[in-house]
């Protein structure tokens, strides 16, 4: 519990001590200068936390949405942060507990951080030196003009994404005119879960089920209790447990928070999934056990399901994924006797891989098997809530914009948007260089390709907001493709390897320091849609503006101010409302920040004609293509690790693959020292001046290598390698060592400490959606 | 003698995420690095695959019989009469660190100044918060609700009056409870979770 | 699987300064206690020897236990000044840390006022042997200085008690001697059910033959060297230090046996005892304070009186094991405890 003090003042403490009268609103482009401070010289002992201002705003820090409730002193300093009572994604649901997470909590050390990006910067001679605003602004339109007369503006990149406005795809594809976009759900998240379920009919709700009305819960491949999105899962998992008696069962090579509250714990072999899950289809319809109504008259292709799994039988799965036969059963029959109050959860664990699409279409189809389609405590298909595009429904008067008619004072509705990506081919389905990837049959996109496209002169630049590709796909490639291309904007709010590359670097305001609105479908509440929001609970701090600013600044100076027409971002979120009717004002006043705006029921599949579920792809031409040319079927079969990407060999033996953290998400939060220190702490190594990530590796695999906790260690794949601090753990199975990504080189933390798991990579990937393969064969050593 | 405060702690509901630690941290405006007012750690027991790691948070017990009073040389340690929580008195303590060794879970920490500080309850803010504060009252009345209450994810932590975490709690909880000096009510009935319901 | 785990919380943890601390208590309580029983002994046999150790051992005594005072102070991690308020302020009876400090200002003031009584006044002026009085009278021809070692030498003669009351300062400074060493020890094993090395029957004694036999050692070498003390007498107090040395080995194995059987804290301890740091520590400390000094008792034992085994150097180097060997028990005692974990089931 001791441990060796660094500094001795918070941060807090040390802005207080050189505070002075500094000043908090933004500057507006005079007197922008490095040394002036976000915060007012707050004493706490005067102020305490329980007399400040109360201010709400909705977290962003995974970008999924649980409300804060934020204390704010009279001069804008926030000492205070909690979550908020009944928000739909923060609580359990109506009438319980709201809280935030540490990355939640994060956000306090994160507004008024001294180490953020404090105001834009330009590259000139090979440094990046500051700049006002709107020299920024003038210099970006300027290369960016330059860029189409040269490359092409159909080169540029736009890799935006977890921007907190959708003008982004406005600016850079309808305006600017490129095709070309990364972004992360089919590219680097979870490809094959959402492709799947989209082609079997269930879009990309494979991922949570309707958790509060279940009563057995397979978490495959999911840790939700430490890496969820928005605490309601973690919420909702407890609540059924504790409420409906419900049955969890893990599926993961490594023992979990989740393990730890589950009934099982089955820890496979890695890239097996779809072996088990063919297993349990075998039981399931074998003793049958399946909705035999829902598979008959909602479903297509079971019979080449059937026929798939015939001799898929436990014993047959227990050999590939060192799982009893006996448990194999078990599992499948309790699942299916639970149904349809029985939920499948799977996400990154079982769609990172080469192998992902089978494995993930096999998991998939056992939900149809069951028939919890829609139905309680099943796989739940979530409903947005519908919001108005405000370009189509602004009322604006184009005073002195436009030419001819338009000018003068009539109201005119919507905005007139060119299309000008229209018609233009993303390269990776234009040339042939691609010829060999059949993703290019399903999506525009592969990110371990773009450093070859970059070579290829396909893309010459990029937009990057906030989530920059350095943590998602092969780092080394990347950096540099960074140094190549020839245009590099980035938003964002720390430092990392993308925004120390880039041309230009524009200074971004962080959660609190916007207007904010936010939605999304998956909540504590099962039947409802809902939205949260907030007006900014404090200026923009030290010389940052909010990414709408940002955009629309840039728009203007490339001369695109007439296609937006709002005053500021509260006019425009207001006209996202109108479909709600309601305001951002009605939404932030009040004691709470969120409104509960529809209902909907369950089995909402009775609505629409043709099969609610497919199990054989057959009949999808897109997939068929891809599937062809990987080597595939179109119905559920089985595919070994190693059938695409990498398989273990005696020079690298064991399998590495990345994890989360419930300290951090998407690498953004790996600047935050609180949050750096709980997860040392959480590894028992805190004692240590290392804080970077750790390689979790069992005894039985340490102890030949000579490797203690604590030791440095060397990890290296066929393609790249690096060094980070191992920890010795029986909660991971022999064979297997794991570390969580977003840390080392390029990211987010200020020396880079730890290693940036993605240097293993070459481009390994899944075939059909172009995700990006994380599991790799490695050589582990070190010690002494 | 005014209603004992304590805690109430469910081993089944915390998901070992630290937000208690961070939430207390930030609410007594604490250096990220120091040690700290509530802690959390994963007992780990067993060899893969038959292995278990229940997280724990811990802070100070507030103890009917707190060994730290009994052993600080100055008296700047005292468990209030008006609601059992134990405070620090920072104008008196000399930072002998004495109290370190008496307590069973860690809750004195000591800052650059040398002094003690530990966890009180929210009484008030900061280290020394609550020396001298009137008595502690519950959310209804006023009172703050303790910062790693307000913000447990999984809800495994409550605080109040004894009497009525009493109620909360399940009989087993309440007996162990009152077998020891510790103002916590912890729930840790874990079943055998190794023991695979399914056997075939 | 096992049914339960342990949670390791607790978070104690001293420095260099407390076992500095208690070491220089322990030896300053033994020297006041060699000092008592030389002084005894030299009220029955007139040899000027005992005289000498008796001088020297209230001047050691005092000066181990100033330099401790500041080394207790200096452990303190809170304002400086704040611990002189202690008179004010240390008034937990319930606490050994406030007792104790009583004690070592009680026994200072005790220890200085023999310290002067022996080497002040009329007699002192006669036979100036002995700090200060060497010190004394070396301080020069200074005006001030010479009035204030009249006034002293005054002051001693009129104070100095005799009879009943010379009695009762002597047995009451013996008690507060003892009292201080064992204080040391309680201090700590009053946390004994939190930290079991610091066993609370074990520790009193355990200090108490550590602090006399490093108090033996250090007045007995320092008097060797300034006065010549004649070596039967060095002879007689080095057997005395040597059976003190053999008790403490028996409490010191005792203690060791208990951590086998104290729960799990105590297996820690006795893990951390029996590997890397802690084991050099501990066999450092039973070579050094233990083994070799009976060793080299031995050894002189079998040599006989002239061989150069049993010569002044040799003789104080063994003395100065015994001092080492004491200051290393207390280090050991204080990075090696482990307090114990809470259970989890």
């Amino acid at each position: 519990m001791s441990s060796e003090s660094q500094n001795g003042l918070t941060r807090r403490t040390l802005l207080k001590a050189g505070a002075g009268a500094a000043t908090m609103a933004s500057l507006g482009g005079c007197a922008d200068t490095a040394e002036q401070l976000g915060v007012g010289s707050t004493d706490r002992t005067d102020t305490p936390v329980a007399d400040a201002n109360t201010a709400y705003g909705n977290c962003w820090m995974c970008c999924h949405n649980c409300a804060q409730e934020v204390k704010v002193t009279d001069d804008g300093t926030v000492v205070g942060i909690t979550g908020v009572d009944g928000n739909p994604r923060g609580s359990a649901g109506a009438g319980t507990e709201g809280t935030l997470c540490p990355k939640g909590l994060g956000q306090l050390d994160k507004t008024h951080d001294p180490d953020r990006i404090k105001q834009p910067y330009i590259r000139k001679n090979g440094e990046l030196q500051e700049a006002t605003w709107e020299e920024a602004f003038e210099y970006t339109a300027q290369r960016l003009k330059e860029f189409d007369e040269e490359h092409g503006a159909e080169t540029f990149l736009d890799a935006g994404s977890w921007a907190e406005t959708p003008i982004f795809r406005t600016i850079w594809r309808d305006l600017y005119g490129t095709p070309e976009r990364v972004g992360r759900g089919i590219h680097v998240c979870a490809g094959p879960t959402f492709v799947n379920g989209g082609m079997m009919g269930i879009g990309s709700n494979a991922r949570v089920p309707d958790y509060q009305n279940s009563e057995y819960l397979i978490m495959w491949g999911r840790d939700p209790l430490e890496s969820f999105a928005g605490q309601f899962e973690a919420k909702g998992i407890l609540k059924a447990i504790e409420e409906n008696d419900a049955t969890l069962v893990t599926i993961d090579p490594q023992y979990t928070e989740t393990a730890e509250k589950s009934d099982a714990w089955l820890p496979i072999k890695p890239r097996t999934d779809g072996a088990l899950a063919l297993a349990m289809a075998n039981v399931i319809i074998n003793e049958e056990l399946y909705d035999a109504e829902f598979v008959e008259n909602e479903t297509y292709g079971f019979e080449a399901y059937k026929e798939a799994v015939a001799d898929k039988t436990p014993e047959w799965a227990a050999e590939i994924t060192d799982i009893e036969a006996d448990k194999i059963r078990a599992i499948a029959r309790g699942f299916a006797e639970a149904a349809p109050q029985a939920g499948i959860s799977v996400w990154t664990g079982t769609s990172q891989s080469g192998n992902s699409w089978k494995a993930s279409q096999n998991i998939i189809a056992l939900n149809g098997l069951v028939g919890n389609i829609d139905r309680p405590g099943g796989l739940r298909l979530w409903k947005s809530t519908p919001t108005a595009d405000p370009f189509e429904v602004c009322e604006w008067t184009p005073e002195g914009k436009g030419s001819g008619e338009a000018r003068g004072t009539d109201t005119t509705i919507g905005v007139d948007l060119p299309n000008n990506a229209a018609g233009k081919t993303p390269a990776f389905r234009k040339y042939d260089e691609y010829n060999e990837y059949p993703a290019r049959h399903i999506t525009g996109m592969a990110h371990n390709l773009v450093p070859e496209m970059v070579d290829n002169d396909h893309i010459n630049g990029m937009y990057c907001h906030h989530d920059m590709p350095l943590k998602d796909g092969n780092a080394e490639a990347w950096l540099d493709a960074l140094d190549e291309m020839d245009l590099v904007i980035a938003v964002d709010a720390y430092w990392n390897g993308v925004t120390r590359n880039a041309d230009v670097v524009f200074a971004d305001a962080t959660q609190l320091e916007k207007d904010t609105f936010g939605t999304g479908s998956w909540s504590s509440y099962s039947d409802k849609q809902w939205v949260v929001g907030g007006k900014a609970a404090v200026e923009p701090q030290f010389n940052t503006k909010p990414d709408y600013e940002i955009l629309t600044g840039l728009a203007e100076a490339m001369g695109w101010g007439e296609y937006f027409p709002w005053e500021d971002h509260e006019e425009f979120i207001d006209d996202q409302l109108q479909a709600l009717d309601l305001t951002l004002e009605e939404l932030s006043t009040g004691d709470q920040n969120y409104e509960l705006v529809g209902e909907y029921g369950y089995e909402q599949w009775r609505d629409s004609e043709g099969p609610a579920f497919r199990f054989d792809l057959d009949q999808v031409g897109s997939f068929s293509k891809a599937a062809e040319e990987a080597g595939m079927g179109t119905a559920p079969e089985w595919q070994p690790p190693g059938t695409y990407g990498d398989e273990l060999s005696e020079e690298y033996p064991l399998e590495f693959y990345d994890i989360r953290s419930v300290f951090f998400s998407h690498g953004s939060d790996q600047g935050i020292d609180r949050l750096l220190e709980e997860f040392a702490r959480k590894n028992g190594l805190d004692s240590k001046e290392y804080r970077g990530n750790y390689l979790h590796i069992n005894p039985a695999d340490a102890e030949p290598r000579g490797i203690e906790t604590g030791d440095m260690v060397t990890i290296e794949s066929e393609t790249g390698g690096g060094e980070l601090m191992a920890h010795v753990t029986e909660l991971i199975k022999p064979g297997v060592v794991t570390s969580e990504y977003g840390f080392g080189e390029g990211s987010t933390q200020e020396d880079y400490e730890g290693l940036n798991t993605m240097k293993l990579h070459d481009t390994q990937m899944d075939p059909i959606t172009g995700q990006v393969d994380r599991h790799l064969a490695v050589a582990v050593n070190g010690g002494e | 003698m005014g209603e004992q405060w304590g805690f109430y702690f469910d081993s089944e509901k915390c998901i070992g995420c630290h937000a208690c630690s961070v939430s207390c941290s930030q609410r007594h405006d604490r250096d990220p690095e120091k040690d700290e007012w509530r802690t959390v750690k994963n007992v780990t027991t067993g060899e893969f695959p038959d292995v278990s790691s229940m997280p724990i948070s811990m802070s100070c017990m507030h103890c009917s019989d707190a060994p730290c009073e009994k052993v600080c040389p100055c008296n700047s340690i005292q468990k209030r009469e008006e609601d059992g929580i134990v405070v620090v008195d920072r104008d008196s303590c000399i930072g002998c660190h004495y109290c370190a060794w008496a307590c069973p879970y860690g809750a004195p920490t000591y800052d650059d100044g040398g002094l003690m500080s530990k966890c009180n309850l929210c009484i008030g803010e900061g280290p020394g918060g609550g020396h001298e504060m009137p008595p502690r009252e519950e959310q209804e009345g006023g009172g703050s609700q303790p910062a790693c209450v307000d913000n447990c994810v999984g809800g495994a932590i409550e605080a109040g009056p004894i009497s009525e975490l009493k109620d909360k709690a399940t009989t087993e909880a309440v007996e162990q409870f009152e077998q020891e000096p510790a103002n916590v009510i912890v729930e840790a009935n874990r079943e055998e979770n190794s023991a695979f319901p399914y056997e075939a | 699987m096992t049914a339960f785990g342990l949670w390791w919380g607790a978070s104690g943890k001293w420095d260099i300064f407390v076992a500095i601390y208690l070491f220089l208590g322990g030896i300053s309580g033994g020297a006041f206690l060699v000092a008592s029983i030389a002084e005894w002994l030299g009220e029955r046999a007139d040899h000027e020897g005992y005289g000498f150790i008796t001088r020297w051992g209230w001047t050691l005594s005092f000066g181990t236990i100033v330099v401790g005072s500041w080394t207790l102070l200096a452990h303190l991690s809170g304002p400086f000044l704040r611990a002189f308020m202690f008179p004010v302020k240390f008034t937990n009876w319930t606490s050994w840390m406030a007792v104790g400090t009583w004690v070592v200002v009680t026994f200072s003031l005790v220890v200085m006022a023999r310290m002067i009584w022996a080497t002040f006044g009329a007699e002192a002026t006669d036979d100036p042997s002995g700090l200060p009085r060497h010190v004394v009278d070396r301080l020069g021809n200074n005006l001030f200085v010479d009035w204030g070692i009249d006034l002293v030498d005054w002051g001693a003669d009129r104070t100095r008690p005799t009879g009943v009351l010379r009695r009762l300062v002597q047995v009451g400074g013996v008690g507060l001697a003892i009292m201080l060493v064992v204080y040391t020890a309680l201090l700590l094993s009053a946390v004994n059910w939190m930290v079991p090395l610091w066993n609370q029957t074990l520790l009193p004694p355990l200090f108490v033959g550590s602090g006399f036999s490093a108090g033996i050692a250090m007045v007995v070498a320092v008097t060797y060297w300034q006065n010549d003390l004649d070596t039967h007498l060095v002879h007689r107090f080095g057997l005395l230090d040597d059976a003190v040395i053999v008790a403490e080995a028996v409490v010191l194995a005792a203690l060791l046996y208990t951590l086998t059987t104290g729960g799990y804290g105590a297996a820690r301890t006795l893990d951390g005892l029996t590997s890397g740091f802690g084991l050099v520590l501990l066999v450092g400390m039973v070579a050094t304070g233990l083994l070799l000094p009976l060793a080299i008792s031995a050894a002189q034992s079998l040599a006989g009186s002239g061989s150069m085994l049993s010569s002044r150097g040799v003789t104080t180097m063994k003395f100065g094991l015994v001092i080492a060997g004491s200051f290393l028990l207390r280090i050991l005692l204080i990075f090696t405890a482990v307090q114990q974990p809470i259970i989890v089931a």
